[in-house]
């Protein structure tokens, strides 16, 4: 049997409607060769496609487009044979500008549409009434008022859904969508200024010249503490899970070599990047209810000067925020950006952001060179100000990055003012928002995971090799290690440090383990300050010592990222080329950091 | 007179699109900004971002470069 399409203009409510027709039963269909997703899910018998928003049929950004081509393709082959189409009870005209479209395409293809007048609840409330009969006997269609929200209409269209396919196509016709809706909001719609009245209540404090600013910066260290505070338990949890598992299974497994792989390269190495599973989850849920209550536009409109400087966008924001705690669903939220160049240039330098992966690198290396030296009667260490200086270092090199590719390599890449539709406020809804968060973290585990788990398998076959467990200085690791240990020499770095870096390009924090490994320490990680005697112990200098942090600040050294940016853009030439650009401007600068530290005197 | 000369609260007309992709005037045509339609300007925004207005569609942000580039006559 078709499938119904459900189609709308941003902001109608489509995406609640969709999960209440399919009980929450939605699959995502990544379909081959565009970047838009399609949402399939199961009513009864039938089953419902969600295509984004669209506006009109000449599609805008790029989602947009192929989100148009992709409706007109399954149309036209019939896999679509009917149409939902939402309307938006408070914003009647835009809707019914997409709407017209939609019912003209569908006379040409025969197919029957019923319209969705979501967000009735809201004109109820402020008594305000739509004849929707008569525009129903105007349109040739079903026109069917409901709150997606409440319920109100709920259980009469899908009555009325699942009979789709027995409906009378429209004979009407509308020759101008854009004069036609004009024409039919005035005739059937009301005028809009009180209900964006109401909202401007609310956008008078969020939007404000002075409290605007400081409720977008309270909201912003809530966000970022909450993605730490929340996620730590459920983080720990799972570390817990896997070295217990790893301690389980290990036994059922001959003792040598098949063993080891197991415990080292399966649970060590898949285990390093599942534990940041929940961290993806807060993330992604706390980001998404600001989407849903209509803040997320709003905090664009505040940042998009500052960050238009730059050549990105007000909605480059969220991503960059979102990078500190994991790039992957960082570069994910860069789909909401419609300009391609804005989106291009924040995918570029979300890796840069400090995200949590760094964290241990940083607290390894400031315990070795940073004394812990405090002021203000204890309130601010020196160590702080190393990792405060860190992050911000990353961030200025950031902006600097977008700036110059902006205006050199990018700059004749199409571009799409900043134009954004402010969202009416509302309620999050939970349930929904708690299904795009563990959707999100599955993208996240099968996607990222089969590309760490072969880097991993990589990295523990030339770690082990040939001379097998314990080995690891005489491996083909260790050897290569040394292969590039002139390379290293500049910034006063042995092979040592080359293996660690070479290790973790799986991931970063593998750097930790690696030289916890190389110094003879077991169980590094929980013993960051041993280590950290060990290095100093080593002779590294504090300048080689600064070096390779500044290092680790600005090389990309993350396949999750590199896999995730490749999927998104669909071509390994941009994460390849930001390997190798990151890699090297992250030398370069550690390399110039070393050389002004040694020659100044005092140091 | 610019759209992004519109003082709060007051409404005009909109009478001409000047250095505008048609790509982009074709958008602010289906969101409502069309020749004579009539537009309010609600707020500034904090930092001199985008303004918002107010058109028969709803409320949209518009960024200087597209405002500035919309000849408006006050109403």
């Amino acid at each position: 049997m078709s499938s119904i399409a459900l189609i709308g203009k941003p902001n109608s409510g489509k995406s609640l409607l969709f999960n209440k027709l399919t009980g929450l039963s939605q699959k995502v269909a990544n379909f081959p060769g565009i970047t838009v997703e399609l949402k399939s899910g199961q009513m009864a018998d039938q089953t419902l496609i969600d295509f984004p928003g669209i506006y009109t049929f000449s599609g805008l950004t790029t989602d947009e487009i192929v989100a148009v081509e992709k409706f007109s393709e399954k149309i036209k082959d019939n896999s679509i044979g009917a149409i939902v189409c939402v309307l938006d009870a408070t914003h009647l005209k835009a809707s019914l500008r997409i709407g017209l479209e939609v019912l003209e395409f569908a006379q040409t293809f025969n197919k029957p549409v019923i319209f969705a007048l979501n967000l009735y609840d809201v004109l109820k409330t402020n008594k305000i009434k739509i004849d929707f009969k008569g525009l129903s006997e105007e349109l040739g269609a079903v026109v069917h008022p409901i709150s997606a929200r409440t319920g109100f209409g709920m259980e009469e269209l899908e009555e009325k859904i699942k009979g789709i396919f027995e409906l009378k196509i429209s004979d009407k016709k509308f020759s101008n969508a854009q004069e036609q809706a004009d024409l039919l909001n005035k005739k059937f719609g009301f005028d809009n200024t009180l209900l964006i009245k109401q909202q401007s209540k609310l956008d008078d404090f969020f939007l404000n010249h002075y409290f605007g600013g400081f409720a977008f910066a309270m909201i912003m260290i809530i966000l970022f503490q909450s993605i730490f505070t929340f996620a730590v338990p459920f983080m720990d949890f799972i570390e817990m899970i896997v070295s217990g598992s790893a301690q389980r299974v290990a036994p059922f497994f001959p003792e040598g070599m098949i063993r080891d792989f197991v415990t080292d390269a399966v649970f060590g190495g898949v285990g390093s990047f599942i534990v940041f599973v929940p961290q993806i989850f807060f993330l992604t849920f706390i980001v998404g209810a600001l989407e849903d209550s209509g803040y997320l536009a709003r905090a664009a409109i505040i940042c998009h000067k500052p960050l238009q400087f730059f050549g990105l966008s007000g909605k480059s924001f969220i991503p960059l925020l979102s990078g500190h705690a994991c790039a992957i669903p960082a570069i994910m939220a860069t789909r909401n950006i419609e300009s391609p160049k804005r989106r291009l240039l924040t995918m570029i330098i979300v890796p840069l952001m400090g995200c949590s992966a760094r964290l241990p690198v940083y607290a390894l290396l400031t315990a070795a060179f940073i004394p812990p030296i405090t002021f203000l009667g204890g309130f601010i260490g020196l160590q702080g100000i190393i990792f405060f200086s860190l992050y911000l270092f990353a961030i200025i090199v950031a902006l600097f990055v977008a700036a110059f590719l902006s205006k050199t390599a990018l700059k004749n890449k199409s571009d799409t003012p900043f134009i954004l539709e402010l969202p009416s406020y509302r309620m999050p809804h939970f349930s929904p928002l708690v299904k795009k968060s563990i959707s999100n973290c599955w993208y996240f585990i099968t996607k990222a995971g089969v590309v760490i788990l072969m880097v991993t398998v990589a990295v523990w076959i030339l770690g082990y090799f040939p001379n097998g467990s314990g080995q690891l200085q005489s491996s083909w690791l260790a050897y290569m290690g040394r292969a590039i240990e002139p390379l290293l020499a500049p910034l006063g770095l042995d092979w040592k440090y080359g293996v660690a870096i070479l290790t973790s390009f799986l991931a970063r924090e593998v750097f930790v383990g690696t030289l916890g490994t190389l110094f003879g320490i077991e169980g590094a990680d929980e013993n960051i300050l041993g280590l950290a005697d060990q290095i100093q112990a080593s002779g590294l200098t504090l300048s080689s010592g600064v070096a390779l942090l500044v290092f680790y600040a600005i090389a990309l050294q993350c396949a999750s990222t590199l896999a995730i940016i490749r999927k998104e853009l669909g071509s390994s030439k941009i994460p390849l080329l930001l390997f190798f650009g990151y890699g090297a401007l992250a030398y370069i600068l550690a390399f110039l950091m070393k050389t002004f530290m040694d020659s100044v005197s005092f140091i | 007179m610019t759209l992004w000369d519109l003082e709060i609260n007051k409404v005009c007309k909109i009478k001409a699109f000047l250095d505008v992709k048609p790509i982009i005037k074709t958008r602010l045509n289906d969101l409502g900004f069309n020749l004579n339609s009539e537009i309010v300007c609600l707020r500034k925004s904090p930092l001199g971002g985008p303004k918002t207005y107010q058109n028969s569609s709803g409320a949209f942000a518009i960024e200087q470069d597209v405002a500035q580039n919309i000849r408006i006559e006050l109403k």
